[in-house]
């Protein structure tokens, strides 16, 4: 059996424990299996390519000084998918991107977003569609749709990773979803 | 209830944020109201089509990027200083940093890179010079197919070349940010092939990220800028 076949059938854990020993194949395998998602987690959250291939990278290369320090207590995407989202907030945090705060009232139009509904049938989401919309969400409502429904992080989560009460997290995901609808319903 | 506390909770019943009795009052809503349950439908679709999102791919180089960097790191080519030790190479400072610059500093540098880039080119065509000028470390072939790749690569640019100028700034920013990107990696894999040069990963390497290259320059050419 090939180091290659070895390392493609090896856990997670077993592969960042090579890692940590230096095996930068098996750091490789680990970068084969989980690059796409970090990569299409930055962009989502950046809503630009070339800062997403920049902090991706940027994560890999922190994630290699780093995985001596994973213990194994929770999964390894958990973990790395955690260092990517505090990655990309710093990334906010240097950039000076504000996340918008909503109040209670907040500011889209619900009552008329109801009466303006697409009829009762079910309708088909095209993914592409979807992406393209979360795009162009401002950067608050961005990130806590992404984490929220995309990444599956809880609210609890998502207000700790954030800085914002619980409360904000919520308010800010049902106004990230009206808006998405919005967004969507004005593309067909 | 009516339809806007409803459409304020919704969000909520769907996650199973409320209490049993506020479901209760948004399901007796819903059954009354065909434009708030076509709103829970769409919300509910909505959430679904989050979890189905496609994965996106970064570019075939990206592997050889985060190598380059862990490589240069153990090597103690870029150690960290100052305050943010920890936080990455000079490389990726330097790359944070903002700079600004006023219009004669701006004529000056257009007007050195052009006398570089003419007398680079001058060089290259000089007869009996055995070296290259290295021009954004991709010019001195130290592979025996390198030539070729830098030569088609050449050829696709020239193509592109004269379209360049009237790009939207933005999209000449992103070209050459990405651009620029391949070019420091080349550049760090052949200096490592000069140390090294019987290292099949680097030599791989050179070639991947001269393809990555040209593929970024057929990209520009596909996409009509």
């Amino acid at each position: 059996m090939t180091a290659k076949a070895i390392n493609n059938a090896a856990s997670d854990h077993e592969l960042a424990k090579a890692a940590a020993q230096g095996d930068t194949e098996a750091f490789e395998t680990l970068y084969e299996r989980h690059h796409r998602r970090v990569y299409s987690l930055c962009l989502r959250m950046v809503a630009n390519a070339t800062e997403a291939e920049d902090l991706t990278q940027e994560v890999f290369v922190q994630l290699f000084r780093k995985i001596g320090s994973f213990r194994g207590e929770s999964a390894f995407t958990t973990w790395l998918h955690r260092m990517t989202v505090n990655h990309v907030l710093m990334h906010f945090r240097k950039r000076g991107v504000r996340l918008e705060k909503t109040t209670e009232e907040g500011e889209i139009g619900e009552l008329q977003d109801i009466v303006q509904s697409s009829g009762e049938r079910p309708r088909f989401i095209d993914r592409i569609a979807l992406d393209k919309a979360i795009s162009e969400l401002p950067p608050g409502y961005r990130s806590v749709f992404v984490l929220h429904d995309v990444e599956g992080f809880e609210h609890e989560e998502v207000a700790d990773m954030l800085g914002v009460s619980v409360g904000t997290s919520k308010s800010q995901l049902h106004k990230a979803r009206m808006r998405l609808r919005d967004l969507l319903n004005k593309k067909i | 209830m009516e339809c806007r506390a409803t459409a304020r909770s919704l969000s909520d019943y769907l996650d199973g944020w409320i209490s049993a009795d506020e479901a209760r009052s948004v399901e007796a809503h819903l059954t009354g109201c065909p434009a708030c349950r076509s709103l829970k439908m769409e919300l509910t679709e909505l959430k679904n089509a989050a979890r189905e999102l496609p994965l996106h791919t970064p570019s075939k180089a990206m592997w050889a990027r985060i190598i380059n960097e862990i490589e240069a790191d153990r090597s103690g080519q870029w150690q960290p200083v100052g305050e943010d030790a920890g936080e990455g190479t000079w490389w990726e400072k330097f790359k944070s940093r903002r700079f600004s610059f006023s219009l004669p500093q701006l004529a000056g540098a257009g007007a050195l890179a052009v006398a570089v880039a003419v007398f680079g080119y001058s060089s290259l065509d000089s007869p009996g010079q055995t070296g290259r000028l290295n021009l954004a470390g991709a010019r001195t072939a130290v592979l025996p197919d390198e030539d070729q790749l830098i030569r088609e690569f050449d050829r696709r640019m020239a193509a592109i070349n004269a379209r360049k100028a009237s790009w939207d700034p933005q999209m000449r920013a992103d070209f050459e940010s990405q651009m620029n990107r391949i070019d420091q990696s080349l550049s760090k894999c052949r200096q490592m092939l000069n140390e090294k040069p019987d290292d099949k990963v680097h030599q791989e390497m050179v070639r991947s990220l001269h393809k990555e290259k040209i593929q970024l320059v057929n990209d520009v050419e596909r996409l009509k800028w």
